[in-house]
């Protein structure tokens, strides 16, 4: 990209740079801690980016209110240090979180799989300040946990990879850290019984923290350091075999120690009852080594694809090998969100007509993004995927909000 | 040139009653009285009402009044709180009542799509059955309808845990301004695009009609344990509440009361709470039975440390409801204190309910009014009820003055206008407490969007310099039925 890069003081320093390119015809490109510079279509060739490095500060933190208000640029994993402190942490595990910021992160609607049981950005998210290219900082919503003075138009920029302005400044919602937690893995020969006994709990009363079916093909895919790849006890050498063969299911707990112990106890008698091989409960350091590799989805892989489907319809794909696709798999069946990794070892073409075809299957029954591609394959098909029959309210949208085009031309859904 | 008005009216009667039959369009002078007002103060006259019967007849009506240049006001039940379905700018009320159908539960997908005029409650029970429930409960909810919710993305006790309308919306059918229909969001989350269902809900009906919502559900939790908690002293209430929250509990719901409202109560309802206690709390915790216990421990313990004179569990779900028939009808029994009373909604963040509540107590004093308070404690959303007599002038101005103060004094405590109710018309004017007016021209800009002609619920929301005069203290409002509660 551009050798330039405009790095603002604040954020009425960033309209104020907004308005320039706006008058010059120019495109600014908002960049955060760029993880995820490969979202969406490609940026125009002339964007000029435009950081939040400068904006990193906490704003305002009272922690018994159990909300805090960050500027944009601040690390995701610097604000969840400085949250779990004071016991405090914001319930998100977006993957890939090393390196990114709040505002990324909040653009790029990267959640992950707590969001069935704590909520996503958009429920977490309070208020913002945001640049707009007309030279104007306005903000929407505030800090407290309900509130209803006036439009969310927040919302409006989570999820818009920054094509409606510069986030700046957001209010977020925040937990006390949970008392416990525990994680439960199981391995099934077939995905199809994986499945079942995925949806059995995330029907349940159980109140797991995430519900997730992981499918690999080499030793321990997901990094998930299981105690049995160290020690190499046979029969847990086993488990590892089976995340190979079959599917692996990943249910996580996080509350108090006794609810916790009756999850574990349930979905232990839950895949006994169904023929489910292997099962292991993971606790203390190994718990911990296995959450943040559960959180941390290898996206380092040749492409991601995430399908956003309801709970049923992702259950019946992940059952059904996402027909036949291939590749690794991580499905959070609480939320219905499908993430398909592929290496590069697949070529562009069978990786364009992979995407083609799930997409005509689902029909307007999901979304299926490619988050991540090779160039070869973002010019055979749209990333995005057909346009949504709201598509003209949110080029109006856009048009209100930015008539100058400046903020990522071209990047987001049908090239808006 | 545009026509007279009553031509234009006419000609709007005709085409309705074309589309939806005469049976279905209204405009005598009684007619339109009965759609003249809501739960507020607030009174206006529509020109004309009709009742649709689909979604088409929806976009039919609002195309009607649109070609004359006439605005369109949606109405729910006509519970809400801050004017919202009181066409100021007359036109042509569209009463959604008739549009009441459950169209699809799906409980593998937990999902719900219901008609707009659905009551909140219709839907909750229709899911309980099946062990199921949809979360947000206003306190309305045997009466409001789930557009109303959408429209004013409304709250409840159990908000505190489970999040308010907009967390459990997942799209909506709408019939915009053009008369067109779209459909926002989808059945799934993380639908393609902008969020466009996150700023629909909440926009008071002014970006179109609501005329299908897809609602998410949820298992019903597996226990439930209620408790009241009794104090001396306003204070260790106010301060007991902030300390659940700050000790990392977060209930179901945390309610709050006072005195007046505590002694209210006993006298006509009997609900067993101490009636020489200065406040209590009623508090409920809900999920694996395995957990209950040591929740009601820790918040016992917790509010008997802040000076909780007593802790009440309740041991029969009998008495459990009785705890909650006392909250549920608290507004019931402030009514017969005094004729009339102005309900506030604020906001404030939840270590600041204790200097707030000290303002709110202040202006009581300082105006010579009797102020009450019942409310959702947990999430800082205050409902003071200024209670007055609407013959008595100088006491209804009074009662102006003060709540101005006492939204003053939210908005400075870092908190906002409206926690629930919306803004409508009862506080456009006071939007510009909290926001510049670069950050309600971007707001504009997003309305202008779904409604460039602006005849979407016009003079809501924001600013429109008018006195409060206009809001008149006549009519039915301000004394909802007995059987629903704030
Ligand atoms: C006793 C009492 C207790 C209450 N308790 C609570 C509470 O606990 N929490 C809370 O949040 N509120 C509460 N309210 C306020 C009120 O009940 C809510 O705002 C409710 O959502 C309004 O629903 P309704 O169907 O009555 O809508 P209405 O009052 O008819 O309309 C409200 C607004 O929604 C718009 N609207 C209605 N339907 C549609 C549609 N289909 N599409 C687009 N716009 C539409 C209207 O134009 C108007 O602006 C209470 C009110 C009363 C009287």
């Amino acid at each position: 990209m551009s050798a330039s890069e405009l790095a603002p003081a604040d954020l009425a320093q960033a309209a104020r740079m907004a308005q320039e390119a706006s008058v010059a015809g120019r495109a600014l490109a908002p960049r955060g801690g760029n993880t995820r510079g490969w979202m969406g279509r490609p940026s125009r060739p002339d964007a000029v980016e435009i950081s939040t490095r400068r904006l990193s500060g906490v704003v305002h933190y009272e922690p018994d209110d159990l909300t805090v208000t960050v500027q944009a640029g601040i690390g995701f994993h610097d604000l969840q240090r400085q949250l779990g402190a004071h016991g405090q942490w914001l319930p998100v595990n977006p993957p890939a979180a090393a390196g990114a910021t709040i505002g990324g992160l909040l653009a790029a609607n990267a959640c992950g799989s707590l969001r069935g049981r704590f909520g996503a950005w958009r429920d977490l998210v309070l208020g913002m300040s945001v640049a707009l290219s007309d030279g104007q900082v306005v903000k929407s919503g505030g800090r407290v946990v309900k509130n209803v003075t006036g439009y969310d138009v927040h919302k409006l920029h989570v999820g818009a990879l920054g094509t409606l302005g510069l986030i700046g400044q957001a209010s977020l919602k925040i937990l006390p850290l949970p008392q416990e937690r525990r994680i439960v893995l199981a391995s099934f020969a077939s995905t199809a019984d994986a499945v079942h006994v995925a949806c059995d709990i995330a029907g349940s009363r159980l109140e797991p923290a995430a519900v997730e079916i992981l499918r690999g093909r080499t030793d321990d895919p997901f990094g998930l350091r299981l105690p049995s790849m160290r020690a190499g006890a046979p029969g847990e050498w086993a488990l590892a075999a089976a995340v190979e063969a079959g599917a692996c299911l990943a249910v996580r707990f996080a509350g108090a120690e006794p609810c916790c112990a009756r999850g574990v106890r349930d979905v232990r008698a839950l895949v006994a009852a169904s023929g489910g091989a292997h099962f292991a409960e993971l606790l203390a350091a190994d718990c911990d080594a296995a959450w943040a590799a559960l959180d941390d989805l290898p996206v380092g892989a040749g492409a991601v694809l995430r399908i956003a489907a309801t709970p049923g319809t992702a259950a019946r794909l992940v059952s059904e090998e996402v027909a036949g696709t291939g590749g690794r798999m991580v499905a959070d069946v609480v939320s219905g969100v499908v993430h398909l990794l592929w290496d590069d070892a697949v070529g562009p073409e069978d990786m364009a007509g992979r995407v083609e075809r799930l997409r005509s299957g689902l029909g307007q029954g999901a979304s299926c993004v490619l988050l991540k591609a090779p160039p070869q394959v973002r010019e055979r098909v749209d990333v995005w995927g057909p346009r949504p029959v709201s598509y003209p309210l949110m080029l109006a949208v856009k048009r209100a909000l930015d008539p100058g085009n400046v903020w990522n031309p071209g990047r987001f859904v049908g090239e808006i | 040139m545009s026509p007279p008005a009553a031509d234009r009216v006419r000609r709007l009667v005709e085409s309705l009653e074309g589309v939806l039959g005469k049976r279905w369009v209204f405009h005598r002078d009684e007619e339109r009285l009965a759609y003249s007002y809501d739960a507020s103060l607030a009174r206006a006259r529509p020109d004309v009402v009709c009742l649709p019967g689909s979604t088409a007849e929806v976009a039919a009506a609002v195309r009607a009044a649109v070609r004359e240049g006439l605005p369109f006001v949606a109405r729910g039940a006509g519970t809400g709180i801050a004017g919202g379905s009181v066409p100021v700018a007359g036109g042509l009320v569209i009463g959604l009542a008739r549009l009441n159908r459950i169209l699809e539960i799906d409980l593998a997908d937990r999902y719900a799509v219901v008609e707009p005029g659905v009551v909140n409650l219709t839907l909750d029970q229709a899911l309980g059955q099946q062990g199921y429930c949809y979360r947000p409960d206003p306190s309305s909810q045997k009466v409001c309808t789930l557009g109303g919710n959408v429209a004013n993305n409304s709250g409840g006790p159990h908000c505190l845990a489970y999040g308010v309308t907009a967390n459990h919306i997942l799209g909506v059918e709408v019939v915009l301004p053009d008369g067109s229909v779209t459909e926002l969001g989808a059945r799934h989350v993380d639908p393609l695009g902008y969020d466009l269902t996150g700023v629909f809900v909440g926009s008071e009906g002014t970006m179109g009609i609501a005329t299908k919502v897809v609602c998410r559900i949820a298992r019903s939790a597996e226990g439930v344990r209620t408790m009241l908690a009794s104090y001396a002293r306003m204070e260790d209430a106010a301060a007991s509440v902030s300390a659940i929250i700050a000790a990392g509990i977060v209930p179901a719901a945390l309610e709050m009361m006072d005195g007046p409202i505590i002694r209210a109560v006993e006298e006509f309802i009997g609900a067993g709470y101490p009636v020489d206690a200065a406040a209590v709390l009623l508090i409920e915790v809900e999920g694996l039975g395995e957990g209950l216990d040591g929740a009601v421990r820790s918040i016992e313990s917790i509010c008997k440390a802040r000076g909780a004179r007593q802790v009440r569990v309740a041991d029969s779900e009998a008495e459990r409801q009785r705890l909650w028939a006392g909250r549920k009808g608290a507004l019931g029994a402030v009514a017969r204190l005094k004729p009339r009373y102005y309900l506030h909604d604020g906001v404030v963040p939840r270590t600041r309910l204790l200097s707030v509540l000290q303002a709110i107590a202040d202006a009581a004093a300082r105006h010579r009014l009797t102020i009450v308070n019942v409310f959702h404690a947990g999430d800082g959303n205050l409902h003071p009820l200024i209670l007055f007599d609407p013959a008595d002038a100088d006491e209804t101005h009074r009662v102006h003055v003060a709540g101005e103060e006492i939204m003053r004094a939210c908005v400075a405590s870092g908190g906002t206008l409206s926690g629930e109710h919306g803004i409508g018309l009862e506080k456009n004017d006071m939007m510009d407490w909290v926001y510049s007016p670069e950050d309600l021209e971007a707001m504009q800009r997003v309305r202008s969007a779904f409604d460039p002609e602006g005849l979407a619920n016009p003079q809501k929301v924001f600013p429109a310099r008018r006195g409060c005069a206009e809001l008149r203290a006549d009519g039915h409002g301000g004394r909802p039925a007995g059987e629903m509660w704030i």
